[in-house]
């Protein structure tokens, strides 16, 4: 082994950090291997993207002072009739960012966010429990660092209440701010679910660092037992986690299994099998209808078939829901999220939308994958180029240990069944066929790493 | 809709008219005595009595209201129609403001039955003692006032260095501390006539003279449940807070823009030297407009308890002190010696700007609870 220092990379698309030092064991890269040693066809463990989307990691105080000056007001470039204004700092605020400023150095951007803009891998959160990491451990830099690299203006917890859109200026409390183009990289929530009690709005639903941070809060108490409500990716993911963290766990979910929209059956079968090794107890069928506190610090759940369950702590993760709220206040038109055509642009030209927030022709696009290329085609927009974004059914990849799964499944192909190519201990492999094509294709254990290739088949 | 409401009107004032009548009350009435006010300390009983009868007060009092829909934004413009004038009585029809708001917010309703209406009309003027409880729920200083539960009410002592708006006849709403419940406290609504209670006239401050500001003293002064406005105090601030922080844009608003107007006023005569001033009446103007149009949208829920939402308000009303600050700062530059006159509004704008900087919330204690907010964020 070389002596040389070790090197960190950071993967462009979700902010994974790969470090030479710790190699990624879960790949098969031992402590130590350097990146030029990484094989081509490594898969970034968290969103899927290839040994070339790592880049070294900018050596930059990744931990925010917190006493600073989070309360002084800030005198900082207001935007003006030339600035693109993002609205966000998610994964697709930050992705358009970068994809703007590589095509065009000069042009002055804002980025406005409600919350800190802290930069970090979202979906690391569903694996960060069993891994004992805090909110700020997942921190890989803050807004100001972030957008010091980028060349670029940022006003952090800022919230925009209205937009004139003829005078092409937002509202905030911090002042107005102009702007020239300008792009809604808003997010979602978790659905809010009729649940009534005395303890109903103690539901966290953890979409964020910042709620994410909560929960960890939440579980300094004397937690043991902690119910999800909804079933599919999320749901899973944290189930996975939360029980490989030692806590029991109840999922509670109104379909017959998991994740029933997105697997063939046998493989929901199958992953609740595995997390029920891990002591993961399942409610199908039924929904939360009251939670109200006990007399000891715990909760009682009515669940809708009428059986109680005594719980410490309930997350929701029933589904997201596209943040479109400032964009119908604004005359934007939006379905169930703000509508966009194939240049990612809304109603309304100069203003475009991206990521969980954006719906093209009813679909939303809430992964990474997508998200980038999504920025990429804005980006091109902005700077006089026309790159349309390709409404490619994403490679999912979800993020249970217990069962690693990879799924391609187009929006369309509800009707086709799935057909088995292979059902063996190392794992399940599935296809959706339309006639000779393969549109489709579903992988478990061990043969999940292998989506990658099959993807790109797909995709060309 | 409350019978209160029903009995005494038909429809709501449309806000346009409402602020022509605060208009004409501020020319006719309020102009000739600003000076007098300022330098005399004059309080403008009749003006304030006037306003009440055009319903100035009851903008933001649900209860008030033929909608039943509280207009936050109304009350707030009609306040910086005055404070535009002066902003001594500005901050008196605060004061009546929040002590109606405190009323209309009490959990117990034989209080609101039995003060809504009066102060809301200005047949009853009131004050309101919260400075001291909100530096002590900031954690600045410690509450004043301590209470002890009695048959049939409370006895509380202790003093307040400052209460406005208060005379013989007056009332204001004040928080005190429960003797043996521990973090426990009581609002309450007090009667200046009330036995062992003391205006005391002290103090005399560069502005905002004539506003009737007094130090309270309680000497076993006994507050019967009927005047208890809430006896959980914590909660009560809790879904009171924004409608207090609100209301005080009505002050710095109207004087922003009379700074504003005073720097366009000596244009046509000055305007080729201010041209090399800072914070010229154009840019203060676009700063305002922000400030305010952000202030209107956070009066649209007044209601709202949610931390995020309070400290957008604590954010807003930090740029407006320090807007404030700014534009006096620049009607003085750009008026020069004759803004610098013992009569001429702009050296008085200047004293004025400084108490929307200082008046709790200041703009340090803003500084420390929006750090607060942040570190709990």
């Amino acid at each position: 082994m070389s002596t040389e220092e070790f090197q960190r990379y950071v993967c462009d698309a979700c902010g994974f950090i790969y470090d030479e030092a710790k190699g990624d064991p879960d790949s098969g890269l031992i402590p130590g291997t350097r990146y030029i040693d990484i094989p081509e066809d490594w898969e970034c463990p968290l969103c899927g993207l290839t040994k070339s989307d790592l880049r070294l990691l900018p050596e930059v105080a990744a931990l925010p002072q917190i006493n600073r000056t989070s309360s002084r007001s800030q005198k900082i470039n207001k935007g003006s009739e030339y600035t693109t204004v993002i609205v966000g700092a998610g994964i697709a605020g930050w992705s358009v960012a970068e994809a703007l400023r590589r095509r065009d150095p000069e042009r002055p951007i804002l980025l406005v966010s409600a919350c800190k803009g802290y930069v970090y891998p979202k979906p690391a959160i569903s694996l960060a429990l069993s891994q004992g990491k805090k909110a700020e451990d997942l921190i890989s830099m803050d807004a100001e660092a972030k957008a010091l690299e980028l060349g670029i203006d940022v006003r952090t917890e800022t919230r925009i209440m209205r937009v004139d859109t003829n005078k092409k200026r937002l509202v905030t409390v911090k002042g107005g701010i102009e702007y020239d183009k300008l792009i809604l990289a808003m997010g979602a929530h978790q659905k809010e679910l009729p649940i009534t009690g005395d303890a109903a709005s103690n539901i966290l639903s953890v979409n964020d660092l910042q709620t994410y941070k909560k929960l960890c809060e939440k579980l300094e108490n004397e937690i043991k037992h902690i119910t999800i409500l909804g079933a599919g990716l999320i749901g899973c993911e944290f189930a996975d986690d939360i029980t490989k963290a030692g806590y029991k766990v109840t999922v509670i979910d109104p379909q017959q299994q998991p994740l029933s929209a997105l697997l063939p059956e046998a493989m929901s079968n199958e992953l609740v099998q595995k997390l029920s090794n891990n002591g993961v107890e399942w409610k199908f069928g039924a929904t939360l209808d009251s939670l109200n506190n006990d007399v000891d610090g715990a909760y009682v759940a009515r669940l809708s078939d009428d059986s109680i369950l005594k719980t410490d702590l309930v997350l929701s993760a029933a589904g997201l829901v596209a943040n479109t709220k400032l964009a119908t206040k604004m005359g934007l038109k939006t379905d169930n999220g703000i509508c966009v055509n194939d240049d990612m642009q809304t109603s309304n030209p100069d203003i475009y939308a991206i990521g969980d927030c954006a719906s093209l022709e009813g679909e939303i696009f809430a992964f990474i994958e997508p998200i980038k290329r999504q920025a990429e085609t804005i980006s091109a927009d902005i700077t006089g180029i026309h790159e349309k974004f390709m409404p490619l059914p994403p490679l999912v990849k979800v993020k249970t240990p217990s069962l690693p799964l990879s799924i391609c499944r187009p929006a369309g192909a509800n009707d086709i069944e799935w057909s088995t190519v292979s059902e063996q201990t190392k794992g399940g492999y599935f296809e959706l066929r339309d006639g000779e094509n393969m549109i489709g294709f579903a992988l478990s254990g061990d043969l999940a790493s292998g989506a990658g290739s099959i993807y790109k088949q797909l995709s060309h | 809709m409350n019978s209160i409401a029903s009995n005494l009107l038909n429809t709501d004032t449309p806000l346009d008219e409402l602020l022509d009548a605060t208009r004409k009350i501020v020319d006719t009435d309020l102009k000739p005595l600003t000076v007098k006010i300022d330098l005399e300390g004059y309080y403008p009983e009749s003006v304030m009595r006037k306003l009440g009868s055009e319903g100035v007060y009851r903008q933001h009092l649900s209860d008030m209201r033929s909608s039943g829909i509280p207009d936050m934004g109304a009350a707030i413009q009609a306040m910086g129609v005055v404070s535009h004038e002066c902003m001594s009585t500005g901050f008196a029809i605060w004061c009546q403001d929040t002590c109606g708001w405190y009323i209309q917010n009490a959990a117990n309703s034989t209080v609101r039955d039995n003060w809504l209406g009066k102060v809301s009309s200005g047949n009853v003027l009131g004050g309101t003692g919260m400075s001291n409880t909100m530096k002590a729920f900031a954690g600045i200083e410690d509450l004043r006032l301590k209470g002890k539960r009695v048959d049939g009410g409370y006895i509380v002592n202790g003093n307040l260095p400052w209460v406005s708006n208060l005379g013989k006849d007056h009332v204001f709403g004040t928080l005190f501390e429960l003797e043996g419940r521990l973090g426990g406290s009581v609002m309450a609504l007090v009667d200046c006539n009330a036995e062992g209670f003391e205006l005391r006239l002290s103090a005399h401050f560069v502005a905002l003279e004539g506003t009737r500001t007094f130090a309270c003293i309680f000497k076993d002064v006994f507050i019967p449940d009927e005047m208890i406005i809430d006896d959980d105090g914590a909660a009560f601030l809790r879904r009171s807070r924004t409608g207090i922080v609100l209301l005080q844009f009505g002050m710095g608003i109207g004087n922003i823009q009379s700074c504003i107007d005073i720097c366009r006023s000596v244009e046509p005569l000055l305007g080729h030297v201010n041209g090399y001033l800072d914070d010229r009446p154009d840019e203060l103007q676009e700063e305002l407009d922000d400030a305010v149009e952000a202030a209107l949208i956070l009066a649209e829920e007044p209601y709202e308890t949610d931390d995020d939402y309070f400290r957008e308000v604590l954010q807003l009303r930090l740029t407006a002190g320090e807007l404030a600050l700014k534009a006096s700062q620049s009607a003085m530059l750009h008026t020069g010696a004759q803004g610098y006159l013992q009569t001429a509004p702009a050296q008085r704008k200047l004293r004025e700007s400084y108490f929307v900087a200082i008046v709790t919330p200041a703009i340090k204690h803003l500084r420390k609870e929006l750090d607060t907010l942040a570190q709990a964020a």
